[in-house]
Order: C-alpha cells, then sequence, then structure tokens
C-alpha cells in the first residue's frame, strides 16, 4: 500500500489509477493522512538529496579556488636576471630531484592507507561507526575525513579509528593535517600502534620534504618487526 | 527552477551556468564573492581562515536558495550573491559578538532576508541518518553515489552493473525502500502528529 502511495506522488500512476486515488483520499480521512505523511517523506528526501549534492560541489569549487590563490601566490616577475638566476637553480635542482625522485618512487611502493583487518566493528546500535568503517575499507576517505566528527566520543579517541582518520588525510595529500592528528594523539593511547604512528609520520614528513623529522621518526622504527627493514633502507636514502 | 524575466537579461545566463554546474563560472563567481568579503572584512579583521568559512558558507547557501526558488528577479545574480556573502558576515560578527564594529541592522532589508531555507529540521536529519544505515550495503552506496551527483553510467561503472537502466532501476528501489523505513519510524510518526 505505501509502495502505491509513493507511485501515485511520484506520478507513475495511470490516469484511472490516479482518479481512483483521489476519490479514496476526499472520503478515507485515514488514509489522505497517510498520504500526506508520506507526501512530506518524499519533500524531505528531495531536499536532502539536493543539499548533499550542492554540499559535495561547493567543497570543489573551494578545493580549486584554493589551488588558484597558490598558483597565483607563485607566480613571478620575469627579467633577464631571474632568467638566467632561474637556469643557474634549474641545474642543481635537476641534480637534488634525480635524488628526490627515488625518496618519492620509495613513498610510492611502500605506502597504503592502513587497514584495520578484524577488530571489534561494534554492535548494532553502533551503526555509525560500521558505516565509517565500511565506507573507510571501501576507499572512500572523503566521506571518512567528514563523518568522524559524527562518530560517538569513544570512537574519536580510539588509537585506531583516529590511526584511519589520519590515513584518509594522507590519501587527500594533505599531510599537514594528517601530521597534526597524529602528532596530536596522546602516546598513552598509541603505544600498542607506536610503530605505525611513527611510520605513517615519516612518509608525511618526507611528501613534506621535511628530511630532518622524517629521519627521526624512521629511525625510531629500527628495532620494530613490522618496520625495521624499510626505515633502514630510507634512512641511508637520505643521509 | 524556471529562469524568471528579468530587467537583467546576462542573469539568466549566469544562473543557468551556476544550475549547470559550471565550473569555470563557479571558481571564478566564488572569487568574486571572496573579494568582495575582503573589503567588507577592512575595518573587521576577520582571521583569514574564519573569513574562508564564511566564503564557503555563503556560496552554498546561495546555491541552496537558487534550487528552492528565492532569487530576487530585479537584481543581478552578483548582487544577490554579494547580499548572502553580507548577511552571512554579519551574521558571523554577530555570534562573535563584535557588534561595536559591525551592525546587522545596517544590512539592508532584502540583505537580512537572504537567508538559508533548509527545508527540515534537526529532527529530520537524526532519522534520515538512523534510517540509511538500516538500507542494505548496496543501496547505501547506490545513494551514496546518485546524492554526489554521479550519473548512473558512472555508478554502474564503479558497482560492476551491467547498463544504467539497472542502476536507475536499484536506486528508485532504494530510495523508496528508505522512504518506507522513515515513514515506519514510530518517533517520527509521533514527531510528525505533534507538529500538524
Amino acid at each position: 500500500m505505501t509502495t502505491d502511495i509513493f507511485k501515485y506522488l511520484e506520478g507513475n500512476d495511470s490516469p484511472k489509477e490516479k482518479d481512483a486515488f483521489e476519490k479514496r483520499m476526499t472520503s478515507d480521512a485515514a488514509f489522505k493522512e497517510e498520504v500526506m505523511l508520506c507526501q512530506n517523506i518524499n519533500q524531505f528526501i528531495e531536499k536532502k538529496v539536493q543539499d548533499e549534492e550542492i554540499n559535495e560541489f561547493a567543497k570543489e569549487i573551494h578545493y580549486d579556488f584554493l589551488k588558484r590563490q597558490k598558483k597565483r601566490k607563485g607566480v613571478p616577475t620575469y627579467s633577464w636576471y631571474a632568467v638566467v638566476a632561474i637556469l643557474i637553480i634549474a641545474l642543481g635542482i635537476f641534480g637534488v630531484w634525480f635524488e628526490q625522485n627515488s625518496i618519492h618512487r620509495f613513498y610510492k611502493s611502500n605506502y597504503r592507507a592502513w587497514q584495520p583487518g578484524s577488530i571489534n566493528r561494534g554492535t548494532s546500535t553502533e551503526a555509525k561507526y560500521s558505516e565509517w568503517l565500511e565506507a573507510y575499507e571501501h576507499g572512500d576517505f572523503e566521506f571518512a575525513i567528514n563523518e568522524f566528527k559524527q562518530l560517538p566520543l569513544e570512537q574519536q579517541t580510539d588509537a585506531i579509528v583516529v590511526l584511519m582518520y589520519a590515513c584518509a588525510f594522507i590519501e587527500a595529500d594533505e599531510f599537514e593535517q594528517a601530521l597534526n592528528i597524529l602528532n596530536a594523539t596522546s602516546t598513552a593511547y598509541s603505544t600498542m600502534l607506536t610503530g605505525e604512528y611513527n611510520w605513517y609520520k615519516g612518509l608525511c614528513y618526507l611528501k613534506l620534504d621535511d628530511d630532518l623529522k622524517a629521519k627521526n621518526a624512521f629511525a625510531l622504527l629500527l628495532t620494530n618487526n613490522k618496520y625495521g627493514t624499510l626505515a633502514s633502507e630510507i634512512l641511508k636514502k637520505l643521509d | 527552477m524556471a529562469l524568471v524575466p528579468n530587467q537583467h537579461k546576462n542573469s539568466n545566463d549566469d544562473i543557468s551556468k551556476l544550475l549547470n554546474r559550471d565550473r569555470k563560472y563557479c571558481v571564478q563567481l566564488y572569487e568574486e564573492i571572496w573579494h568582495f568579503l575582503i573589503g567588507l572584512n577592512k575595518n573587521a579583521k576577520v582571521d583569514q581562515s574564519e573569513l574562508m568559512d564564511v566564503l564557503a558558507s555563503s556560496f552554498e547557501y546561495l546555491l541552496k536558495n537558487l534550487g528552492s526558488g528565492d532569487f530576487n528577479a530585479k537584481s543581478t545574480l552578483k548582487t544577490y550573491a554579494f547580499s548572502i556573502a553580507k548577511n552571512q558576515f554579519y551574521k558571523f560578527f554577530e555570534s562573535k559578538k563584535q557588534r561595536k564594529h559591525l551592525s546587522y541592522s545596517k544590512m539592508d532589508e532584502h540583505e537580512q532576508k537572504s537567508d538559508i531555507r533548509v527545508g527540515y529540521s534537526d529532527f529530520e536529519e537524526e532519522i534520515y541518518r538512523l534510517e540509511f544505515t538500516n538500507l542494505s550495503k548496496k543501496c547505501r552506496w547506490i545513494l551514496r553515489y546518485v546524492n554526489r551527483g554521479y550519473t548512473h553510467t558512472t555508478i554502474a561503472n564503479k558497482m560492476g552493473y551491467n547498463n544504467r537502466h539497472v542502476v536507475k532501476n536499484l536506486a528508485l528501489r532504494c530510495k523508496n525502500k528508505l522512504k518506507m523505513l522513515i515513514k515506519n519510524n514510530s518517533d517520527y510518526q509521533n514527531y510528525m502528529k505533534n507538529d500538524n
């Protein structure tokens, strides 16, 4: 019956069916009330869908705008001296780039967003967390970033969830934000994941070209079972 | 939304560019709103990152108000956009309680009315989120993609369906399922009874 009401409201009825519906509404007050309820739901859902699309589009425009602002600030004013200076620097940069490229190749071949594997996914009453986890595992990192604050406080302070949250920012190339999260988490929470936290911090510092801090982070992993060998490899490249 | 005949014929072009999500035009308009806010901010000296928030919310409200048909046909789209930005800027200031520098009442009447129309309450939003999680995994993903504006063809490719018609039918079934769940939610039924 309810499906019939939604079908009528979407205008998918034949003229005969539509007539029968409208006649029933005039004679049956309870039925009319039910139709009004379904109409409210229809309108509310359409509005909600529209709003979500608008939110997503507005975010995209904002990011495009920010990129344009950054690009504008970087435009140099040209002169012959600047051109010569740029040529001289370019040669030096090429050498550095060649070396850096191997570091970025290392990053590319060794970075993966941390996956939780089999962990407690919460009971059926913890629907938000379950949905959030699912989205993260499916690679919907944007959802993970946007919906983190909707999670219960218990999950927002959980070391595992915070690590995934940080990885979501890494996936979005927001390394500074990822570092803010990883550095803000208390060591008391992150004891069991100290290796992971230092590993991802190191990778973020690499991407931000902060070799000193990257070295410090990787140096802490030399005795780590999981990351020790990789840490040793990257430290040789950074020396 | 039907384009209204208006004394500013360029406005109809601008509105359709915005409604059709013309990216180049939208970023350009976004920049213009930003420069307008910088001008407003000269005496107020609001922090840049907070001004960015005002910019983002102004643009969102502009899109939402256009979608719900609240655009005043007598002004250009840019004027309307700026009036929304001004409204948001002053509201932000009120919330920061810095009234000695600026006053909400300094805005024109039409600027005060350039406000967001949400169309649903916080409670309805909560019910939507709750019942959304009660859908099957497949339905949730389809509706997420649809809500983000992906075409049915794109969704079919992403989810491994044969063609867009399959996605279209599935999306309709999932949406109806969600509507049924909301309708059968006893808290929602009580809320609607009290509201009426």
